[in-house]
């Protein structure tokens, strides 16, 4: 009898230990539970975390208005704002270098190509009409686009255009430009030639393939 | 004299010293199994307010993470995007579905979304991932494949001896520049030399001594 029990215990045992043991690394809903959790979460304040500090649950404090945080005075009106004291349309404010053109080339990839396209005619993945995106993207292409002075490109970056958003807080100042040099890269590159029909069909919107880039580079 | 103690006596102290010897050994390989950060933190994949998915935006449409990650190479923290990044594009498209309710309202009455957060490491160690992304170790590397998961889940322990046995030999994780938000990257077959040529060009040194992370 006794013996009986001592194996059925220790059978019953190993099958949880086993059972247990199966839900390492499964998925749960469940906030982890640590063992010592003693200065995990301290009171201080974090990025991205609400603190009991103030009533508004926010741990920084909106300036008061009409204060300039140190390094913020923002003194170079065709830098920040893309327009000359007199309110013309800035020229590029610094001089691009190699190594500007080619981190304007992947900013854009990273803010403008979702909607605009990898060759800036705005062919992007949103375009695509299975998502219904109301207003097509604006091709660069566009005589009315090439026109555009550098501060004009810039500005629309900043504070976005009629149903562009803003990207003033997603792109630092000088990425921006870097931007608007990559745009003018596209423009001299030219629209890409329409895919023929028969060998692209299968192709979605804004997946244009290197060969076209390759065929249409001037 | 009669007995005072019956035969079967004499083996309770061999039974006590066994039996507890099994249990000492159980609760030690309970707790180095079950309280080990595999066991509590991996795995976790909380219910978000809204059903936002990676595998949709990053994975299909190819949305670069730093689209809305934007503080990753520059900050030590990478930063959920605030509602006006969705509202980029969800002020066309989708206007009226239902699940984006929750981002609607907070983008009109101006409230932070309560997005719930994931991966967390303590608050008594440093950690920062510009820091990281500037010298080619990827996303991926310590998320996963992100752009494959509908809803995101730790997947790494971060414990301290995750983090280590990376700095000690981070070779296999570090990658180009232009490869850092890349899913499902597949180390060249010269990743030996490209780490070598990677290490010397950033000088590359990751903290092993206490006070690099706990600071
Ligand atoms: C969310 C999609 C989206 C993204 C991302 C986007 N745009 Fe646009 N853009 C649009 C739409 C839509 C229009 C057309 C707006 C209209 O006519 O109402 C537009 C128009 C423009 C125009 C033409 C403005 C004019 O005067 O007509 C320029 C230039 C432009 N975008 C540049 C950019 C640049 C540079 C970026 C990257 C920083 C960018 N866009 C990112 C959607 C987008
Ligand atoms: C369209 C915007 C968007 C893009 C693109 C995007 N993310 Fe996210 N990401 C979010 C949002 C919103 C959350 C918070 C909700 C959640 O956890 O699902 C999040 C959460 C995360 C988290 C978990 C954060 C936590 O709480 O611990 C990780 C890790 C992450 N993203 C990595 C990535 C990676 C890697 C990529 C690129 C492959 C990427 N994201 C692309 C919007 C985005
Ligand atoms: C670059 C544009 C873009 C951005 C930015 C974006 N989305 Fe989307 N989102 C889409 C597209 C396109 C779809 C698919 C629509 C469809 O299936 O027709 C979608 C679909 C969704 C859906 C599913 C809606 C439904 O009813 O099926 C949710 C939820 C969603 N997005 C949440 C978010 C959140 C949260 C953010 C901000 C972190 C965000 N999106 C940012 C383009 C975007
Ligand atoms: C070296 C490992 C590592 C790499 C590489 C890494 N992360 Fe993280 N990530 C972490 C850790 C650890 C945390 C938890 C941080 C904390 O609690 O302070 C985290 C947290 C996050 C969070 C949520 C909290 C926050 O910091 O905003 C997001 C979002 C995120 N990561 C996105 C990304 C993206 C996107 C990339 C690639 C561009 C990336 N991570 C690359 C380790 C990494
Ligand atoms: C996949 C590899 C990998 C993982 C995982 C990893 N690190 Fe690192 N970490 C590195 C590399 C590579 C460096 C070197 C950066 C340099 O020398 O410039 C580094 C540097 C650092 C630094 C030094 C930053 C500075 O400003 O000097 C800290 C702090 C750090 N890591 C903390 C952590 C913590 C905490 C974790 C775990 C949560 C972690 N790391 C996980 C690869 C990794
Ligand atoms: C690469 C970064 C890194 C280095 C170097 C490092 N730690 Fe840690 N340490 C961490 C992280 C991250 C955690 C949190 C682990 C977790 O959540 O499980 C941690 C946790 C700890 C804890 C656990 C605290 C608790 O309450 O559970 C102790 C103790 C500790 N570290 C001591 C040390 C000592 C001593 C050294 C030097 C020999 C050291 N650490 C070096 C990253 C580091």
């Amino acid at each position: 009898m006794m013996k009986r029990t001592a194996t059925t215990r220790l059978v019953l045992t190993a099958a949880a230990v086993l059972l247990l043991a199966g839900c390492r690394g499964n998925t749960s809903p469940e906030p982890p539970i640590h063992l010592n959790p003693n200065m995990d979460t301290q009171q201080k304040l974090v990025a991205q975390r609400s603190s009991n500090f103030f009533a508004d649950g926010k741990d920084m404090r909106t300036p008061p208005e009409g204060t300039v945080a140190r390094g913020e005075l923002r003194e170079d009106a065709a830098y920040f704002t893309g327009k000359n004291d007199d309110g013309s349309y800035a020229a590029m404010p610094f001089v691009m270098e190699a190594a500007d053109l080619d981190r304007g080339a992947k900013r854009f990839a990273i803010y403008c190509q979702p909607c605009h396209g990898e060759h800036g005619d705005g062919k992007g993945v949103i375009a695509d009409p299975k998502y219904k995106y109301p207003i097509p993207p604006t091709s660069y292409h566009e005589q009315r686009i090439r026109d555009m002075a550098d501060g004009n490109l810039f500005e629309v970056i900043s504070s976005g255009i009629r149903n562009m958003p803003s990207y003033r807080q997603q792109i630092p100042v000088r990425d921006r430009w870097c931007i608007v040099a990559h745009v003018r890269e596209l423009q001299k590159r030219g629209a890409p030639a329409p895919a023929p029909a028969d060998a692209q069909t299968a192709t979605p919107a804004g997946t244009t393939t290197e060969t076209t880039t390759t065929e249409t580079a001037q | 004299m009669a007995q005072i103690f019956p035969e079967w006596v004499n083996k309770v102290p061999g039974r006590i010293a066994l039996s507890g010897g099994i249990l000492v050994i159980f609760v030690i390989a309970g707790i180095w199994y079950y309280g080990s950060p595999e066991y509590t933190d991996v795995g976790y994949q909380p219910k978000q307010p809204v059903p936002y998915s990676h595998k949709l935006h990053a994975g299909d449409l190819g949305i670069d993470c730093r689209y809305c990650h934007t503080g990753a190479e520059v900050s030590p923290v990478a930063m959920v995007p605030p509602t006006q990044t969705c509202m980029n594009c969800h002020a066309l498209i989708k206007t009226d579905s239902p699940k984006l309710a929750p981002l609607r309202e907070s983008w009109e009455k101006g409230t932070p979304m309560r997005w719930v957060r994931i991966h967390k490491v303590p608050d008594y160690a440093y950690f920062d991932h510009s820091a990281h992304l500037r010298v080619g170790v990827g996303c991926e590397s310590c998320h996963g494949n992100i752009a494959e998961m509908e809803e995101v889940e730790q997947v790494k322990p971060l414990s301290m001896g995750w983090c280590l046995d990376c700095h000690r030999n981070p070779d296999m994780h570090l990658r180009p520049l232009d490869e850092i938000t890349t899913m499902g990257w597949t180390p060249p077959a010269e990743q030996a030399a490209l780490a070598t040529a990677i290490k010397a060009e950033f000088n590359i040194k990751p903290p092993v001594t206490c006070s690099g992370c706990h600071r």
